[in-house]
């Protein structure tokens, strides 16, 4: 069967705009959780946020896509332009057909949507944008990723919360494997706009600490919930002897998947993200010795975290694995989180050393890192749950 | 009476620009622009419903939908609007 590889990175992330910004700041620990200065969040009872910065929208698109486009849209237009970028690919011996694009979204274009909410309900359907037809879809980033790089290939997207982005990048191996040479794939989420952060805290599940440095600590004992963050990442996935034979740079293979879904809420019966993880690596074919990192789902949420270290700990023994979550200076970015796990995997591969955790003083007998540290084995694995029980978990390996 | 409101090439690459967007840069003399087609500009059919909607909205008159599919070039758009403009007057 042909190998998935990834060719390109597209990043936008909170505190880094470009894979390389971002893996610096991430390298460093630098967190951009702080207060969402995108509106008035005075009166929210959770006003933290992981927002992106830096990011003009006006710098990377064409004056053309802004009016239909919401805030999420707009990164992930960018994120794909330059996974495109960095993976040099030449189209002259590729069709429109050839090309995919897989993305994951958890959220829409949830900003646009109140906007023009807000038309229809004050002035009625005639002020409504025409662009509401499709700005505010789950579907719109590949949608709108298909049309700026006249890819028309296999195209979809998929809905399950934070592990979409997981789902999305798999499902663009999915589609190597049936033919496809070429696959842009990823998540970018955006629900920082009132009517976003509203239906967010409305999960019960936002931290609700003003401290930075106390809002979301997963495996913590403190733990209170999480921080939510927007962006993500975008990757150019290639078939593997495709790229070989066009010599392109290869910062690793999509290895192994799995996904699960947990029982009822109340059922009794355990949840199946050890299943996710055992499948994940059976199907990359590498036993759990070989795995390097864990990069967590960390949810920060105390029956959440005891359930991912346990199935952590039985898999890999007490303190058996290096563990970490860079989202810890995010904020947790939905459909954008497991995509941009998967980047960080793999630079982290290439430079040989695990990114840190910020702030959590770990618990449930997991090595957590705490500082960079060198990374020697060649595998590492990615977990990602979305909410009402999605579990995701990926392999990647070194090229 | 009022003097009828018609609206110029110019007026309507405005109203074009605000609703959807700066203009593709052609390689046509100001006064060909108007033969110029909407898609050279980079404008497709969801520009031209925006901007008609807002023409609608602004001056209080009603664009027929099936018409409005038929615009092809400003001066269409701009002969389309200015007949209702007229009109009404």
């Amino acid at each position: 069967m042909s190998t998935a590889v990834v060719t390109g990175l597209g990043v936008v992330a909170p505190n880094g705009v470009g894979a390389g910004d971002y893996w610096a700041a991430t390298l460093r620990g630098r967190s951009a959780i702080g207060r969402i200065d995108l509106f008035d969040v005075e009166d929210y009872p959770s006003r933290l946020g992981g927002v992106v910065t830096g990011f003009d929208a006006e710098n990377h698109l064409p004056s053309r896509l802004l009016p239909q486009t919401d805030r999420m849209t707009r990164f992930a237009l960018a994120a794909a332009d330059w996974a495109v970028a960095d993976a040099d690919i030449d189209r002259s011996a590729l069709t429109a057909t050839d090309l995919g694009v897989s993305t994951a979204s958890a959220s829409g274009g949830f900003a646009f949507g109140q906007k023009e909410l807000e038309h229809l309900c004050a002035d009625g359907p005639s002020h409504v944008s025409v662009y509401q037809s499709f700005a505010w879809f789950y579907a719109v980033n590949s949608g709108q990723i298909s049309i700026r790089h006249d890819m028309r290939g296999p195209i979809g997207v998929l809905v399950a919360d934070q592990a979409g982005g997981l789902d999305a990048i798999a499902h663009a191996r999915r589609s190597v494997r049936k033919g496809a040479p070429l696959v842009l794939t990823g998540g970018m989420d955006s629900a920082l706009s009132p009517y976003g952060l509203a239906a967010l805290i409305s999960s019960g599940m936002l931290s609700t600490a003003d401290d930075p440095r106390h809002a979301y600590l997963p495996f913590d004992r403190k733990a209170n919930g999480h921080v939510p963050g927007e962006g993500g990442a975008i990757l150019t996935v290639e078939d593997g002897d495709w790229a070989r034979e066009r010599g392109a740079h290869v910062y690793g293979e999509i290895a192994g998947y799995a996904a699960t879904f947990d029982p009822s809420p109340g059922s009794g019966r355990p949840g199946n993200l050890r299943r996710a993880v055992r499948a994940a690596l059976a199907d990359a074919g590498v036993g759990p010795d070989e795995v390097g990192v864990v990069f967590a789902d960390a949810a920060g949420d105390a029956d959440a975290d005891r359930a991912e270290a346990e199935v952590i700990v039985d898999l890999f023994g007490p303190r058996g694995v290096p563990v970490t979550a860079p989202k810890t200076m995010t904020g947790r970015l939905y459909s954008g989180a497991g995509p941009l796990d998967v980047a960080t995997a793999l630079l982290a591969l290439r430079d040989k050393v695990i990114p840190p955790t910020v702030n959590v003083v770990a618990d449930y007998a997991l090595d957590l890192v705490e500082a960079p540290r060198p990374l020697t084995a060649s595998v590492a694995l990615v977990l990602a749950r979305g909410r009402q029980g999605f579990n995701s978990a990926l392999v990647v390996r070194a090229p | 009476m009022s003097q009828s409101v018609r609206l110029s090439i110019p007026d309507l690459m405005t109203i074009l620009a605000t609703c959807a967007g700066a203009a593709e840069p052609v390689d046509a003399a100001a006064e060909d622009l108007g033969e110029v087609p909407l898609a050279d500009l980079g404008y497709d059919s969801l520009a031209l419903l925006e901007a008609s909607s807002a023409v609608e909205r602004r001056f209080g008159i009603s664009l027929p939908e099936e018409e409005v599919a038929e615009v092809r070039t400003l001066n269409q758009l701009g002969d389309l609007v200015n007949d209702r403009l007229a009109q009404v007057r």
